[in-house]
């Protein structure tokens, strides 16, 4: 073969493999059933199915928004998704979704439906996972003011409360690290249909390994990430005066970089736990006749809402205590020191025993614009 | 695409990497420097501690002490960084600047293995990375999370491009050593020759079954190869009774 005919041949050689990888097979985006949202509920006629809502949004003409949603009763996430496709007649995309609810009642019973599938791809790794008050269905199919695709908007939600530090991160990869990791215990948002067209989130779930036990009020949830050290923020308390420095009890304040050091240790087979809080904190809201830009009624006044925090943080930990859950991650730190005598079982028991040594240590910050009521 | 033949996926791969292997070692080593580029980027990228790490959950790995870590140690440098190229491949090349690249290639992986494997066990806990098939991609989402959204692709097509550079580098290598073996072919004949064989062997449908048992053919064969050559190449070095001599090519190279 002559050197010139080389190029040619090679060229037409590697245009008709281009040719031969084009177009065997085709996969319609149309025919893709690209899930938004997944609610998950107890199957009313059969206590031992699973009710899943699959929310998918509708992409019409006129760049007119709609969702549609099919309920679906069936023991698991995998059976739910090959009843989906055979109704559909479509495939089940589940890179796109952004939220999975579960109903109340559900996550009592326990999550195994849901988590059994964790290993394959059912639900994207970074949709978020949360708890809500009644049937996940009804907050699913909530008709918001925003968006007809109400899925997108608690996503939206879920992950802006995140950011603002007024819940924890909570994505079905971090409730896979919960879940499977001993000493943690999985803590959910809780969301609430309030009226007909508004969801607003309103706590969060305890859980005990996949089993939901109680729940944390929004205030409880803010001291909680105090303790947890990842919110930027916490604000809103409301104080009650202890000493005379606070009249009126209209007080807010907001903590910044809360930095929290939790030593659990073993005495005498006993658990005890160390907690110390430094914080700087600002005041947002303050009602008395004071002046707070002095210094001895600012010293004053941080240590009675010392005070208080210390007094709200015990009642929050007691809370945790009877519930033996422990979303702290205090077995976590407690195993890391004693890796032999740790026991994920027994650890509940002991952690609902432990005596708490808690130590609140905040600081003032005189920053930015302060209203003084001197002259009333 | 399920329907899709897997021949007309291979088949462009293939060639493209023959023509770049046909054209000799400079051209199949420029172009494994220009991929290394994108590779060693993503490698020092991923060895940024993005996401925040749980050192909690790294530290019970140390419950056995630190004899524990230790013992694991030689199987990692034997098995995972590839360090048995140096007992393999150095006894016949005797260039001190090879021998250096080829630690600091072999310290960079295995730097990255450890260093990625700490972040996997920091994010997913031991628990759960024992229970994932796939633990590099839960935490690679999670990476997609905290920098930008499909990371994993970006990956993925790093991988892809590694793909090449590893098939052209192996059908020079095939394309030489037949040259070596047989010295009255040419550059394309041999070049011709490995990509017939390739072909073939692209021809052949996927079947797990068949593959793992190829797979095990040729790694057994290899291990034999690679166990009993050395001994072969004393027995004949015995056999002529020569010291070996030192060549003006080998003493260029070093």
């Amino acid at each position: 073969m002559s050197r010139r005919k080389w190029p040619k041949l090679a060229l037409c050689l590697l245009l008709s493999c281009l040719c031969l990888s084009a177009c065997w097979d085709q996969r319609p985006i149309e025919e893709t059933g690209l899930i938004s949202g997944i609610g998950i509920d107890k199957y009313p006629a059969n206590p031992n199915l699973l009710n899943f809502t699959i929310a998918i949004p509708l992409f019409l003409e006129d760049k007119r928004e709609a969702i549609k949603y099919d309920t679906l009763a069936a023991d698991n996430l995998g059976q739910a998704e090959i009843l989906w496709e055979h109704r559909n007649r479509g495939r089940f995309g589940s890179g796109k979704v952004g939220v999975v609810l579960f109903g109340e009642e559900v996550a009592q019973q326990g999550l195994s439906g849901f988590l059994d599938y964790l290993q394959l791809p059912q639900a994207d790794d970074n949709a978020f996972v949360a708890v809500t008050k009644g049937r996940s269905d009804e907050v699913l199919r909530a008709k918001v003011p925003e968006t007809e695709r109400t899925p997108l908007h608690l996503q939206s939600l879920l992950r802006t409360a995140y950011r603002e530090g007024h819940t924890v991160k909570s994505t079905v990869a971090d409730l896979a690290m919960r879940v499977a990791v001993p000493g943690f215990d999985p803590i959910l948002p809780l969301l609430q249909l309030q009226g007909e067209n508004r969801v607003s989130l309103v706590g969060a779930a305890l859980f005990q390994d996949a089993n939901m036990v109680g729940v944390l009020s929004q205030e409880e949830m803010q001291l909680f990430l105090t303790l947890f050290g990842k919110a930027a923020v916490v604000s809103l308390v409301p104080i009650v005066g202890i000493t005379e420095q606070l009249a009126k009890p209209a007080v807010e304040v907001e903590l910044h970089s809360p930095k929290v050091r939790i030593k659990p240790k073993l005495v005498d087979g006993e658990l005890q736990v160390g907690i110390e809080l430094k914080a700087a904190y600002v005041l947002r809201n303050y009602s008395s006749k004071v002046n707070v830009s002095e210094k001895e009624p600012a010293e004053a006044i941080t240590r009675d809402i010392e005070s208080y925090l210390q007094l709200e943080f015990l009642q929050l930990l007691a809370k945790l205590q009877d519930l033996r859950v422990d979303p702290l991650g205090i077995g976590k730190r407690f195993r890391v020191s004693n890796y032999q005598q740790f026991d994920p079982v027994s650890f509940r028991e002991q952690w609902a025993q432990a005596t708490i040594d808690l130590k609140v240590e905040l600081q003032f910050v005189r920053i930015g614009a302060l209203h003084t009521t001197l002259g009333r | 695409m399920e329907r899709t033949p897997q021949i007309a996926f291979l088949l462009p791969l293939v060639l493209v990497c023959w023509n770049v292997a046909r054209r000799g070692i400079v051209v199949t080593a420029r172009t494994v420097e220009l991929i290394n580029y994108g590779g060693m980027t993503l490698i020092f990228l991923l060895m940024l501690p993005i996401l925040d790490l749980d050192w909690d959950l790294v530290r019970p790995v140390l419950d056995t002490g630190i004899s524990g870590v230790l013992r694991g140690i030689p199987l990692t440098i034997y098995s995972i960084s590839g360090s048995e190229i140096i007992l393999l491949v150095f006894p016949f090349v005797r260039s001190k600047r090879a021998f250096a690249i080829t630690v600091a290639a072999l310290a960079l992986a295995t730097l990255f293995y450890m260093v990625t494997t700490l972040f996997i066990l920091g994010t997913l806990g031991l628990e759960l990375t024992v229970l994932t098939p796939w633990p590099l991609q839960l935490y690679l989402n999670r990476f997609a999370f905290a920098l930008f959204e499909r990371f994993d692709v970006v990956f993925l097509i790093v991988w892809a491009f590694q793909m090449v550079n590893l098939i052209s580098i192996n059908m020079y290598t095939a394309a030489n050593c037949l040259r070596g073996v047989y010295p009255r072919l040419d550059a394309q004949r041999s070049a011709l020759i490995v990509l017939m064989l390739v072909l073939v062997g692209i021809a052949i449908p996927a079947r797990a079954a068949i593959q793992s048992i190829i797979v095990k053919q040729f790694s057994l064969a290899a291990l034999i190869y690679y166990g009993v050559l050395p001994f072969l190449l004393l027995l004949v070095a015995i056999l002529r009774g020569k010291k070996g001599e030192d060549r003006d090519e080998q003493k260029e190279m070093a």
